[in-house]
């Protein structure tokens, strides 16, 4: 009996020694990881919809995808003062290695896309991955939305990675297809 | 002291936790594809070696032994949380891209089998020595095939451009395959230059 | 529920080939590389694995979305996903013991070894990272395992037929067996791709 007693007090005792410090090292760190993914999120945000001032986070009421491997996941408000001016929206999309997630900034007064980021990827290392590179990014900047988006007419693809520009491509037609419901609502 | 070195120098050569134990393989091949990511795990993982063999060695007269294993895993779960929130908080590039590996140092073979090997039996001091020891043969060894892997797939060292840059880089050196081979390579070629030393 | 089923299918197919656990992503090796020597014990680990793998995420999917999620205890979850699988390897082989033996003879001896095996921990968190439902998970953890399983009978295949082989002294043992695991790795790579 004196055993057990002896055995569970050491578990005990190492327990509550690690709940304490792993708590103190949250209640360190928890706020600084709050601000930097805010900061980043906004960084991002501010790169792909260059003019506007602030953004504001929109509360979706309805189921977000459309077609099959393309989803919008999120949609924040670009404000200028008080005026939207746009929409920014956050893409998921299969690409070559898997998930993809893109920002995709549209401004709803000039009709255009403002510009695009590529938040996460698992495309392949030296082939794929490129799509993050500005030389490819920067052709969507700009880009009317009645474009027709297509590889070697008016989008130049990534050298040997044609799944994953079109992947590009399909989440900002997604992001395109649903500001347009946005507007028409 | 000479004890200490004798048990520091184990680590990194006699039994060097990845060419010559063969343990704690996945980070190794998983985060070498840069350099600066292979020092910052290696940091991550003597930090929680260390620690980790440090208290456990400290209270290894108090732990009674049906329960060793439960509070090691404890102990070590710990300092591996510690390091991926500091990392989350403090280098958030790093930790992205290394993702899953911080959390799995806790299953990291390494840390559980010095914990239960040496740690809980000798005193603090020799712990540390071993600790260190393992540690730095574990960064050691990531370094190295981070380096070349990063030389011949991105041409560059530590993120600096050191091939020209026409130089296409070579894929395969940073898919999985390419660290396969490349450790299999350098065991082959620990055992070469061991067997030479014997003769 | 034909997307649902669609749904199921692509995390199958990602699981089990395309981002297969050991050639494509490089966890789990420690057993890979010290249970791949012949293929009857290759099929027990893989079988074991199995097991262990589709209860431990069931298990701590649970956990987390009832009660991490709504107690904001994110930050215990290294620790506590751990010592669940410790303590659910324990309760499987004494479980096993009593009323399967047959199982247990199978399995048993492999059972103690998967605590320490990363893949089961990668899988508990990679399950509620990216936001499975439970049948997703049970789907996702099969499937990694199965992956695991086909890479090790694999491997232990080529490493009989290596036992005959004439290599150089230096790559006798394990650097031939990163080095076919190289070339398994090579054809990994051609199911990248699949699952768009």
């Amino acid at each position: 009996m004196k055993g057990i007693f002896r055995v569970a007090w050491a578990l005990m005792v190492v327990c509550l020694l690690a709940a304490i410090s792993l708590a103190a090292v949250n209640y360190v760190t928890k706020k600084e990881i709050e601000r930097r993914s805010a900061e980043e999120l906004r960084e991002k945000l501010q790169v792909v919809f260059p003019s506007a001032e602030r953004f504001e986070r929109m509360n979706l009421s309805h189921d977000l995808s459309s077609r099959s491997g393309v989803s919008v996941l999120e949609v924040y408000h670009a404000l200028i003062g008080e005026d939207r001016v746009g929409y920014v929206l956050r893409v998921s999309v299969m690409g070559y290695g898997g998930e993809m997630v893109l920002l995709v900034g549209i401004s709803a007064q000039e009709k255009k896309i403002m510009g695009i980021q590529v938040l996460e990827h698992q495309e392949t290392p030296g082939l794929g991955s490129n799509i993050t590179e500005e030389r490819f990014l920067s052709q969507f900047v700009s880009k009317s939305l009645d474009d027709p988006f297509e590889i070697k007419r008016d989008i130049q693809g990534v050298t040997g990675a044609t799944i994953s520009t079109k992947a590009v491509i399909r989440a900002c037609q997604e992001a395109i297809t649903y500001f347009k419901n946005l507007e028409a609502e | 002291m000479r004890q200490f070195f004798f048990y520091f120098k184990n680590g990194i050569f006699g039994e060097n936790p990845i060419l010559r134990l063969m343990i704690g393989l996945c980070s190794v091949l998983a985060v070498s594809v840069k350099g600066e990511n292979c020092l910052a795990m290696g940091a991550g993982v003597i930090f929680v070696l260390v620690c980790s063999s440090l208290v456990i060695s400290a209270i290894r007269h108090f732990v009674p032994s049906q329960v060793r294993i439960p509070i090691f895993i404890v102990i070590i779960s710990t300092f591996t949380t510690i390091v991926d929130l500091v990392m989350k908080a403090y280098l958030p590039a790093l930790s992205r891209a290394m993702g899953i590996f911080i959390p799995l140092i806790v299953v990291n073979c390494i840390i559980m089998g010095r914990a239960e090997a040496f740690a809980s039996r000798k005193p603090i001091v020799l712990a540390l020595a071993d600790a260190l020891g393992m540690g730095v043969g574990y960064t050691l060894v990531i370094t190295a095939i981070g380096v070349v892997r990063e030389l011949f797939g991105y041409g560059s060292l530590f993120s600096r451009q050191v091939l020209p840059p026409t130089y296409q880089g070579m894929m395969f050196m940073i898919l999985p395959p390419g660290a396969f081979l490349l450790i299999g390579i350098y065991i082959a070629m620990l055992n070469y230059f061991g067997r030479r030393r014997e003769k | 529920m034909n997307g649902e089923l669609v749904m199921l299918l692509k995390i199958f197919l990602s699981a089990a080939f395309v981002d297969n656990i050991i050639l494509a992503r490089y966890i789990g090796l420690c057993p890979y590389i010290g249970m791949s020597s012949n293929v009857a014990n290759s099929i027990g680990m893989g079988m074991a694995v199995t097991f262990v793998m589709v209860l431990a995420s069931c298990v701590t999917w649970a956990l987390w979305k009832f009660v991490f999620l709504p107690l904001h205890l994110e930050y215990f979850r290294i620790m506590v996903f751990i010592l669940v699988i410790a303590v659910l390897v324990q309760l499987v082989e004494i479980v096993l013991k009593k009323n399967m033996p047959n199982l247990y003879r199978a399995m048993g001896i492999y059972l103690p070894l998967i605590t320490t095996n990363c893949a089961i921990l990668a899988v508990a968190f990679l399950g509620v990272d990216y936001g499975y439902t439970l049948l997703q998970v049970v789907v996702y953890s099969i499937s990694v395992a199965l992956g695991f399983t086909v890479a090790l009978v694999l491997l232990a295949g080529i490493r009989e037929r290596l036992r005959f082989a004439r290599l150089s002294p230096f790559y006798q043992g394990y650097p031939i067996v990163f080095i076919a695991t190289c070339l398994l790795a090579i054809a990994f790579l051609g199911f990248k791709g699949l699952v768009r």
